[in-house]
């Protein structure tokens, strides 16, 4: 499976919450398995690093966090000028935050290329973003797709 | 900075000479600096007040002989951690962030909160 993983899938990584150990398998997946694939905007760390300070973690977990996840097989992609002009038009069209739409236009800009299936996001920005992208949550990606 | 060096224990050359050392050594993490067979490094860090403060507490309620062992019992806790597999160093690391700052709130929440605040500026 190769996916767009959205920073809120992310944070998960971080987090006991619901399907965060499913995501924690998802990634050993894309770790270990050479037909899983993962990106992700590099613009998705300062996300996760904003997310981790709102939630009172302290500077140094916030560090090694960021560390841990750079350390694994999910490709950065770089924020690019065409990719910021494709989010105001993003912006432009649909009601969604900034962030959103930079998301929205670099999955659109290596959906082909990097032959995506999915962007992976949670139950709430699915709302918001399925509408423009194809996305799946975490819910829908099954344990048998994970473990097989 | 860190700073390499002789092992303190063994005696003058015979810490760098090819025989094997009469006395047990730690084995250490080998350096990227191309330095002579060693079987210990010495690394030296800056603390704040503070932290300095923290682990004379730590040093004392956990009966370390002295800092230093402290901070090494410190070092290989976190070296262990970098060396399990990936799925159990997440897994580790998830409850670390859980017991230092446990929260209510969802991911989802807070990257939510996040995307406001840039909306707001």
């Amino acid at each position: 499976m190769r996916l767009y993983l959205e920073p809120s899938v992310l944070v998960k990584l971080f987090k006991k919450e619901p399907d965060s150990t499913r995501m924690v398998d998802l990634l050993g997946a894309i770790d270990e398995r050479r037909d899983w694939f993962a990106c992700t905007s590099r613009w998705s760390l300062l996300e996760v690093a904003r997310a981790l300070k709102k939630d009172g973690k302290p500077k140094e977990l916030i560090e090694l966090n960021l560390r841990e996840l750079k350390r694994h097989r999910i490709s950065f992609i770089e924020v690019t000028r065409k990719i910021l002009s494709d989010s105001e038009i993003v912006i432009a069209s649909h009601s969604i935050y900034a962030s959103d739409a930079l998301h929205v236009a670099t999955y659109s800009s290596v959906a082909r290329v990097k032959r995506l299936a999915a962007m992976l996001s949670d139950d709430r920005h699915f709302k918001r973003l399925g509408e423009i992208v194809n996305v799946l949550t975490l819910s829908e990606v099954s344990s048998d797709t994970i473990r097989s | 900075m860190i700073v390499l060096g002789r092992s303190l224990e063994g005696s003058g050359a015979a810490a760098w000479s090819d025989e094997e050392p009469s006395i047990p050594y730690y084995e250490v993490y080998p350096s990227r600096l191309r330095v002579p067979k060693v079987q210990a490094v010495s690394v030296s860090a800056k603390l704040t007040r503070r932290e300095a403060e923290l682990l004379d507490r730590l040093t004392r309620e956990y009966g370390f002989i002295s800092k230093s062992e402290a901070i090494r019992s410190a070092v290989r806790l976190y070296l262990n951690l970098f060396k399990l597999r990936s799925k159990d160093r997440l897994r580790m690391l998830q409850l670390i962030n859980e017991l230092i700052a446990p929260s209510v709130k969802t991911s989802s929440d807070l990257v939510e909160e996040g995307h406001r605040e840039e909306d707001e500026i």
